[in-house]
């Protein structure tokens, strides 16, 4: 599904130069949960918005399902994306002035899916996430693992093959955290591809493989199944 | 233009949709841009509230302005006969100058229907006469009515103009001399309600104008404003023949109130007609004016616009148009540089949910289409608004400008299209911007909170807002010197020496020229103790059209022959008004004359104008002097007076000759000890009843007359205008000001929140806001000066007696300016500064 090699991004501003990704590469496999670890800093939300396709790499290549899109335009990225692709953020980044609904109908709307499809995907996948009851909320008006449910519910409604995850526990206390994670392990079984940075040991468990970064490389890569 | 380019873009986008295996559904993606939008709207309340009053003010503006000219260009083209009629207009040419008019002598209108036989139809006018009108059935039959709006029109009349009748029968009227067709609000004001609808009632009651029996034939609905031909009354034109059987045989003079029109048939064109009106005058005009004079169609459509020929009724100045589209336009540029403005910095804010959209895969475009539409529903509420405010603006303005035009708000196609185009158009120059720099953010930054801070500060070099704010304090100190110097220019106006007194003098209308009436009134007043001198005459000493002559010296050839201002007066004139004698005597009792057909002697006084024009070298050289007034009449210079303003004050003192002529008087100057003593007037009014029972009496101040009635009409308009604009668009550049300031302050709470816990005052952190705001006028300043020079001068250069342009009027602007900013920074810069610091600091 991905296969990067020799990754390299550098931020460059006025007085400074960060290497956040130095010649990373590696690989993911369809069906896989990857978990991404590594002291803050090191370049991991870089990597994810590179996978993301939210952000160009300097150098390297990055194949997407055998097909080179490292140096695709905006309008292929983003046409790729909203149909392969779904985000899960630790701060949510659900539109507060949107309902829980149309949060989640959101990118159905953006790839053109009818509208009373589209009715029946977002309640199907609001049911799943069991927020269903606060569909006419704003997001402001839920708890943080409720928005967090909402944002995986809005990640997964395109049905996605690869599903990235930016510490999607990191806001939320060990209860909601293991619903989250629960709800990901789930989508995972049913085929999609997860790559989830974390700070937690205890929710790099759930996945097959740890990949573990400093200073924009990788260092080891423990396999858990 | 930009309509097409904004097309081309959304075809683009269209086309762009196709190529993709599945189309976004378009209404669904509207509906939830609409969703955002108005609860955005709902979110910023004091933003949306600046953005749409200021929209909606400007957005009235120009409807305002829309109607204006649209009523200007729209004159007369509603008769169905409208393209194929045309007015007789002249040139006369003498040597190499030529004078243009829109009026021919009375005789032409019956020739031209001997002559042509093949024009479908000739009709003439006489407008605007004067009438005192009595209603024999009306339960007061003493109440009288006064009526400026007078048309004498032939029974031609209705075959060319689409008037509408509400009662009569356009085929039978106006065909005997002894009736009157009255319009409706006529009809009401002497009738009273219980005749309104049911006009048919009306026929065939007599109503007594200027003392003479009229019946009443038709009754015609309002006329609308934009006719050339627009009256209140029709008489018909036999009453005027009867009562002028040589005027309507007088081929040579003409009056600028009469008009012919014809209606060419359909396969005539107006190049054979003005050909064959050569032939036509050749025939009819004395040789001598054969040879000067030539006759043109000129269409019906273009009579208003024209200023060649000049307008039947009025011609609005075209300075004015221009002014008034200025204006609108200044009024829309700052409220969408507020608009720019507020939606940039707000734009921070809004900075995740694009990051959001661009994840889940929105493009660029779409999420420009989105900010786009969104600007777009604020110009429509801001319009729908409009509506009711331009409404509303242009009954004040009918009731201030009434004597220029009678403006309506319509709603049809054409305005709903202007406002369409109108309001794609603001919303293209006021969202594309802040669209563009929104949906340009990159994602993966705007999410993580990258785009921030920077743009806060006015520090920064250079940056568009900058630009923006210092364009409107251009706008805005180029508003208030033009505000300064057309206020200083009129109250110069006001208050200049005019070469005689206009103060203590009371005007009065006079109705007639009847010589022991005028005694009689003469007599009664001069009793009272109150009044010191009256004179009669054709008009105050300010005052146009009291008639023009030529003058030269008796040996002189014709050629030499000066234009001069030939005032009717009487030996109390110069008394009355004050107006000093540099040479010789005043006018006596035995210098009475009454013009007639043929050669006159007579005595005279000139101005010191006149003096120079005629070539003697001084008042005193000029005292017993022969001149020649019209080429026949002889008058003997007795006296030289000071020169005072004879004509308006835009034009220089012209030569200017006072004779005593009874054949002319319709002004009494009354010069009294106290002007506004109730008594005096009272009695004055009595006595002016008592020997004018039919008519209406009228009367003003001098100075207040020349206020309203005289000279001042159109400076007076644009500067009543002007203050209008000026306030407005300094109010809605000000809300812009305190909007952006708001949104900056709390931007930078968390600076201002440090700045206080390291010890900065409150006063301090004030005075940090301002300074950066005082750069900014600066530099404003230095832009607006130069161009309100230039602007102000020319406009300068339309008065022969001007103001000089001293600094002061650019120094006070900018300090007014500086004041403004000032007050509308410092109200939200102490709101920040004197914020809890603990409590900013701590959301970080
Ligand atoms: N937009 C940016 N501009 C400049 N430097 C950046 C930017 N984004 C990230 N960086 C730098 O790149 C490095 C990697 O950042 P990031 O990928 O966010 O790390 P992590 O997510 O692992 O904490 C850091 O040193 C960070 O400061
Ligand atoms: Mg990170």
């Amino acid at each position: 599904m991905i296969k990067i090699s020799d990754l390299e991004k550098v931020y460059r501003t006025e007085e400074v130069e960060t290497v956040a990704l130095n010649k990373l590469s590696f690989e993911v496999k369809d069906g896989e949960f990857v978990a991404v670890m590594g002291p803050s800093g090191c370049g991991k939300s870089t990597l994810l918005n590179i996978l993301g396709l939210l952000d160009d790499p300097d150098a390297g290549s990055f194949l997407f399902n055998q097909i080179e899109v490292a140096h695709f335009n905006e309008r292929k990225r983003a046409d790729l994306r909203k149909h392969n692709i779904g985000f899960v953020f630790q701060s949510f980044n659900l539109i507060d002035e949107l309902t829980v609904f149309e949060n989640v109908e959101l990118p159905l709307i953006y790839t053109g899916v009818k509208t009373a499809e589209r009715k029946k995907r977002v309640e199907e996948v609001l049911d799943k996430v069991q927020i269903m009851h606060r569909r006419n909320h704003y997001p402001q008006q839920l708890s943080g693992g409720q928005q967090q449910r909402v944002a995986v519910a809005r990640a997964v409604v395109n049905h996605p093959k690869l599903i990235l995850a930016d510490e999607p526990t990191g806001n939320l206390d060990s209860n909601n955290g293991n619903e989250v994670m629960q709800l990901l392990t789930e989508l995972n079984e049913q085929g999609t591809t997860i790559v989830m940075v974390t700070h937690s040991e205890h929710d790099a468990r759930y996945s097959h493989r740890i990949i573990r970064m400093l200073d924009g490389q990788t260092v080891t890569e423990n396999i858990l199944i | 233009m930009l309509w097409i380019l904004l097309m081309a873009r959304l075809l683009a986008v269209i086309r762009d949709n196709k190529k993709h295996r599945k189309t976004p559904n378009i209404f669904s993606m509207l509906s939830n841009y609409i969703k955002t939008t108005v609860r955005n709207l709902r979110r910023n309340k004091v933003n949306t509230l600046i953005n749409i009053t200021g929209l909606t003010v400007s957005i009235a503006c120009c409807i305002v302005v829309y109607v204006f000219i649209k009523n200007e260009k729209t004159f007369d083209n509603f008769h169905s006969k409208a393209s194929r009629t045309y007015r007789i207009v002249f040139d006369d040419k003498t040597g190499n100058n030529i004078e243009h008019g829109g009026y021919v002598s009375f005789p032409v209108a019956k020739a031209l229907r001997i002559d042509f036989p093949q024009l479908e139809n000739v009709t003439q006018v006489y407008v605007r006469n004067y009438g005192v009108i009595q209603i024999p059935s009306a339960n007061d039959t003493r109440k009288l009515f006064d009526e400026q709006e007078i048309t004498y029109a032939d029974e031609y009349f209705f075959k060319t103009f689409d008037f509408q009748l509400l009662a009569g029968n356009k085929d039978n009227i106006l065909k005997s001399p002894d009736e009157v067709v009255l319009t409706k609000r006529l009809a009401d004001k002497f009738f009273g309600k219980e005749y309104a609808d049911a006009y048919n009632r009306v026929i065939g009651k007599t109503i007594i104008i200027n003392k003479k029996p009229y019946r009443i034939s038709g009754v015609l609905k309002d006329m609308p404003r934009n006719s050339n031909i627009a009256c209140n009354m029709l008489l018909p034109f036999k009453d005027f023949e009867r009562n002028n059987a040589a005027t309507m045989q007088n081929w040579i003079d003409t009056y600028s109130e009469h008009y012919v029109f014809v209606t060419l048939p359909e396969n005539y064109t107006p190049q054979q007609f003005d050909k064959a009106l050569i032939g036509f005058k050749n025939k009819h005009l004395p040789g001598e004016y054969a040879k000067r004079i030539t006759w043109h169609p000129q269409l019906l459509t273009k009579v208003h616009t024209d200023e060649m020929y000049g307008g039947t009724y009025y011609a609005t100045p075209s300075v004015l148009i221009i002014a008034f589209i200025t204006m609108g336009i200044i009024v829309l540029l700052t409220a969408c540089i507020n608009f720019i403005n507020l939606a940039t910095v707000q734009s921070l804010k809004r900075a995740k949910e694009v990051g959001i959209r661009k994840t889940l895969g929105s493009r660029k475009y779409q999420l420009r289409l989105q900010f786009m539409i969104e600007t777009f529903v604020l110009v429509l509420m801001a319009s729908a608004f409009a509506v009711l405010l331009a409404n509303w603006f242009l009954q004040q303005f009918n009731q201030y400008l009434l004597f220029i035009v009678d403006l309506g708000l319509h709603i049809d196609f054409s305005i709903i299209l202007f406002l369409a185009i109108l309001g794609l158009i603001i919303t293209f120059f006021a969202g594309y911007y802040p669209a563009k720099v929104l949906s340009g953010y990159e994602p993966a930054k705007a999410l993580k909170g990258g785009i921030q801070a920077k743009y806060t500060s006015f520090k920064s070099r250079f940056s568009l807002r900058k630009v923006l704010v210092v364009t409107q304090f251009v706008v805005t100190q180029l508003l208030i010197i033009g505000t300064i110097v057309v206020a200083s220019q009129i109250k110069y106006f006001y208050s200049k020496d005019l070469g005689y007194d206009k103060t203590g003098v009371l005007n009065v209308e006079m109705p007639g020229n009847d010589e022991q009436k005028l005694e009689l009134f003469r007599q009664t007043i001069v009793r009272n103790a109150n009044v010191r001198d009256v004179s009669f005459s054709s008009g105050p000493p300010t005052s146009a059209g009291n008639g023009f002559g030529n003058i030269r010296l008796p040996e002189a050839p014709a050629a030499d022959n000066i234009t001069m201002e030939r005032k009717f007066t009487d030996n109390n004139y110069l008394k009355t008004y004050k107006i000093q004698l540099l040479a010789g005597r005043d006018l006596w009792e035995n210098d009475k004359v009454t013009l007639s057909d043929s050669a006159a002697r007579y005595n005279i006084l000139i101005n010191n104008k006149a003096v120079t024009a005629l070539g003697f070298a001084s008042p005193e050289k000029a005292i017993g002097k022969n001149i020649i007034i019209n080429d026949r009449d002889v008058a003997t210079i007795v006296g030289v007076t000071k020169d005072f303003n004879n004509a308006a004050l835009q034009n220089e003192v012209a030569p200017c000759v006072l004779f005593y002529g009874t054949n002319w008087v319709s002004t009494a100057g009354i010069r009294m000890n106290r002007i506004n003593d109730a008594a005096t007037n009272d009695f004055i009014q009595k006595a002016w009843e008592a020997v004018y029972p039919d008519n209406i009496y009228k009367s003003m101040p001098l100075d207040e007359y020349m206020h309203k009635k005289a000279f001042y009409v159109l400076e007076d308009i644009m500067y009543k205008g002007f203050k209008i604009f000026v306030v407005l668009s300094i109010i809605i550049g000000c809300m812009g000001l305190y909007g952006l300031i708001g949104f900056l302050a709390v931007q930078r709470q968390k600076e201002i929140s440090i700045r206080k816990v390291l010890g900065a005052s409150a006063k301090k952190i004030v005075y940090m806001f301002s300074i950066e705001f005082l750069w900014l006028i600066g530099i404003a300043f230095l832009v607006a000066a130069p161009l309100g020079y230039l602007a102000m001068t020319s406009w300068l250069q339309g008065f022969a007696y001007r103001i000089n342009l001293s600094p002061v009027y650019f120094i006070a602007a900018f300090l007014i300016s500086l004041l403004i900013a000032t007050f509308t920074v410092s109200f939200q810069s102490i709101k920040a500064a004197v914020a809890n610091p603990v409590k900013s600091l701590r959301n970080e």
